[in-house]
């Protein structure tokens, strides 16, 4: 299993399927901020006043570090900023289903509704364990260099 | 070794991502607000809301049909209704009205789940969350005919997004009941449940 996780082939995958899934969502809602806005704002849990600020920088924020990953450029930081996402985005689904409300995701903007429910958690669990694979194995290999 | 994340290149990208959204939506034709303003409730008055209610020495027949477009008849003073460039949002007391004088078609837009569970006497269902234009309750509905649009409760967005959704595609006597169905069973008013085949 250890040397399996270690094959540099495997590693590539796991790098560039995590890093181009935020590059779509990222252009996805690039493409409409005014939507995304909504999509946020139906969380109902951030300040109104910053929702659209959000929706504008958020989708770059995913881009610029999916396209640097996908480059293999600071691929730890890169990673850490993404799976921060990640782990964000599954926290705010968990409590949109607590709160019981019905809500479109927003996670890959307008053009592909997605509900905020268990499909999309289970979904963010296996990108996470994705984005885990290439911080850890990344590490690994750094150290082994040394 | 140096296990720690450099924080210094997190922030520098952070920045950068930022930096260019910013950019990038000043340079767009429909820029977004960089501050989100939320846009005012607009009321439907009553004058406008009970045109026909106005006319009652020539009162047009209620239809429980949702098919029926009938025009109203030779004799009667009903006024032109006006141009509405929107979905305007209304009352409980109004929902209410036009339910008792049966005026209205209520729409549920929470899922067929929540439907099911429970949803105001008479309503369709019309989930806002997989809209389409084609949808087939919307093809036994007029263009013409009166829709009110709501959903579980005030916090609720759905019944609005489908309200405009409604509107652009020509259902322009579409009203959005913001109180939604907590607010009508917390009323006492007529509630059923299971879903319409």
């Amino acid at each position: 299993m250890k040397k399996l996780l270690k094959n540099q082939k495997l590693l590539l995958f796991s790098r560039s399927v995590f890093a181009f899934v935020f590059i779509f969502a990222g252009i996805e809602k690039i493409i409409n901020p005014a939507d995304f806005s909504i999509s946020i704002q139906n969380y109902r849990l951030l300040p109104l006043y910053t929702v659209n600020f959000i929706a504008i920088t958020l989708p770059w924020l995913e881009l610029v570090s999916g396209i640097l990953l996908l480059f293999g450029n600071y691929n730890k930081e890169n990673t850490a900023i993404l799976c921060s996402l990640l782990v964000i985005f599954t926290f705010l689904i968990i409590i949109s289903m607590i709160r019981g409300l019905n809500i479109d995701c927003g996670c890959f903007g307008s053009t592909m509704s997605q509900k905020a429910g268990w499909g999309k958690i289970i979904e963010n669990f296996f990108l996470l364990l994705l984005g885990l694979h290439v911080v850890v194995i990344t590490e690994h290999q750094k150290d082994v260099a040394k | 070794m140096n296990k720690k994340l450099d924080i210094k290149i997190i922030a520098i990208i952070i920045a950068v991502s930022a930096t260019l959204g910013v950019f990038h939506n000043a340079l767009r034709v429909e820029r977004v607000p960089l501050i989100y303003t939320p846009k005012p409730e607009v009321w439907e008055s009553d004058s406008a809301l009970f045109i026909n209610d106005s006319t009652k020495n020539n009162r047009i027949p209620h239809s429980n049909s949702v098919t029926d477009t009938t025009p109203p008849s030779k004799n009667s003073t009903v006024k032109q209704e006006a141009v509405q460039t929107g979905p305007k949002t209304i009352t409980l007391k109004q929902a209410y009205r036009l339910f008792k004088n049966r005026s209205a078609i209520f729409i549920d837009a929470r899922d067929k789940w929540e439907f099911s569970d429970g949803h105001i006497k008479g309503a369709l269902n019309i989930a806002q969350y997989s809209f389409d234009k084609n949808n087939t309750v919307l093809k036994k509905i007029g263009k013409n005919k009166t829709m009110v649009v709501y959903c579980s409760e005030s916090d609720c967005d759905m019944s609005e997004k489908l309200a405009g959704q409604l509107f652009e595609i020509g259902y322009t006597r579409v009203y959005i009941f913001k109180e939604g169905y907590e607010g009508w069973v917390s009323s006492g008013f007529d509630v059923e449940t299971g879903a319409i085949e």
